[in-house]
């Protein structure tokens, strides 16, 4: 999902207008996002 | 169409929660030992934006405050502020991110534990009142 999606779904969300399939998209996107900023800097940790 | 309610953000947060203590632990080592990394590629920086951009809306959602988010996300977008404006980011000793940037990263998931938190005590005490 990129970041407009995201943004859009959020609101959505906010809105009280998402439905519980949609929530569950939004968590597991942020929790990948979480899990790819750690993923990110871990790769570029020196040996 | 069943609607979220705000209760179910408590309950679905265990597993966010893990990986926000995962990439607090991440950013504290680079913050503290920024020479222990490599630098990132032009790629790695699009994306780390992208998600501090997807983090910012998350953190809106998952509190439901806009002032408390305010708080998280400013300290959010002040690291995407350095990032974009800021010449010499790019040639600090800690690599492209910076430490200041992840500071304000790890300011900002503090702040967002700290509203979850505070939001789950509330939640508890009301149950126990009844």
């Amino acid at each position: 999902m990129n970041t407009e999606e995201f943004k859009k779904l959020s609101q959505k969300i906010r809105d009280n207008q998402a439905s519980e399939e949609e929530v569950s998209s939004f968590l597991k996107e942020l929790d990948n996002t979480l899990s790819e900023v750690r993923s990110i800097l871990i790769s570029k940790k020196k040996n | 169409m069943e609607n979220f309610k705000p209760e179910q953000k408590i309950e679905k947060l265990p597993d966010i929660q893990k990986n926000i203590n995962g990439a607090k632990e991440v950013l504290k080592e680079y913050s503290e030992n920024p020479e222990y990394f490599e630098i990132l590629t032009d790629g790695e920086q699009s994306k780390l934006k992208a998600n501090l951009d997807k983090l910012m809306n998350g953190f809106l959602v998952l509190t439901g405050s806009a002032t408390v988010t305010a708080l998280a996300g400013g300290a959010l977008e002040k690291a995407l502020e350095v990032a974009q404006n800021n010449d010499t980011f790019f040639e600090t000793s800690g690599g492209v991110m910076g430490t200041g940037v992840a500071m304000a990263i790890i300011t900002a998931l503090g702040v967002y534990e700290g509203v979850v938190g505070a939001k789950g005590l509330l939640k508890n005490k009301k149950e126990q009142i009844g």
